[in-house]
């Protein structure tokens, strides 16, 4: 964290549901699974609101990647209505909220390279 | 249980999910009774596909052979817009980016509770952020609408003071090209 150029990432996972990213101790993220990822960029205090009300085993994971990658989705994402079409890129979700993106497979090698090494931490209700 | 058991028997209606939840609430309008089969009919269709037939992402049935197991209806819902229309703006979904965002999904059905032109469904979550663009589109063409969506607790000072519940953006209307003057 604190770096220039950098943008956080969230996901609030745990509970019943599938824990899709696992914090290593040395703070990097590992991705489970080759299902779309969903990710909220750079909203915190939505994240904690989703998160208030859940049971003690959910969580929010956050990252940092850099802003370059946040740049990289936000240009070729496309609406989920007409996904079929893009079948590579992110889907964008949420839209009453930004930078909300379901992330596919083909891109989760990409995902890792931006991760800001040490950033990732695990927030507790 | 599972989600298909769930949904046949509805025995969790009323109750919020464990984990990360959620509840829609869908208007279901002039036709209530209609609009609610049409919607529930869908979902019982899509979830005996996947739970009943051990449906998994590597053998997810081909566009083809999801037509004869979705309702005629809705099926025809996807018809007669060409990818332009859809492109520009339209509420209107692709069929194939329908299927996909079901197969995509992160939600999974927990109950419901008709209240006269009200359905409120309550979905339990793998994730947030979510996608139900999906479900969106299919209380639209149903005859209804997705009015509402509750899925989080407001902060202030760090304590949950109030649901925090919004409504879904009004949508465009449809509008027939024949009748435009």
């Amino acid at each position: 964290m604190g770096q220039l150029n950098s943008d956080r990432a969230y996901r609030v996972q745990g509970g019943d549901s599938k824990e899709r990213l696992l914090v290593t101790s040395n703070g990097n993220i590992e991705i489970q699974g080759k299902g779309m990822l969903f990710l909220n960029f750079n909203q915190e205090v939505r994240a904690l609101e989703f998160l208030a009300r859940r049971g003690d085993h959910s969580y929010i994971v956050r990252f940092a990647v850099t802003s370059e990658f946040l740049g990289f989705i936000r240009d070729i994402s496309v609406d989920e209505d007409k996904a079929r079409l893009y079948p590579d890129r992110p889907i964008r979700v949420d839209t009453l909220y930004p930078d909300q993106f379901g992330i596919r497979s083909n891109l989760f090698d990409e995902l890792l390279e931006h991760v800001i090494p040490g950033s990732a931490e695990v927030i507790y209700p | 249980m599972n989600e298909l058991e769930r949904f046949q028997s509805n025995c969790k209606q009323g109750q919020v999910a464990p984990g990360l939840w959620l509840t829609l609430r869908v208007d279901l309008g002039e036709q209530p009774n209609q609009t609610a089969k049409n919607f529930l009919g869908v979902i019982r269709s899509c979830l005996e596909a996947i739970e009943a037939r051990g449906i998994t992402e590597e053998i997810w049935p081909t566009d083809e052979q999801w037509k004869q197991l979705l309702p005629s209806w809705f099926v025809k819902s996807f018809e007669g817009y060409t990818p332009q229309e859809i492109y520009e703006g339209s509420w209107r979904w692709d069929y194939g980016s329908w299927l996909d965002s079901m197969k995509e999904r992160v939600w999974h059905w927990w109950g419901c509770q008709q209240n006269n032109r009200v359905l409120t469904v309550q979905l339990q979550l793998d994730s947030w952020p979510y996608s139900i663009g999906a479900l969106k589109y299919l209380a639209r063409v149903a005859g209804g609408q997705l009015a509402v969506i509750e899925d989080r607790g407001m902060i202030q000072a760090g304590s949950v003071v109030v649901d925090n519940v919004y409504p879904v953006q009004a949508q465009k209307p449809q509008v027939d090209v024949n009748l435009a003057i």
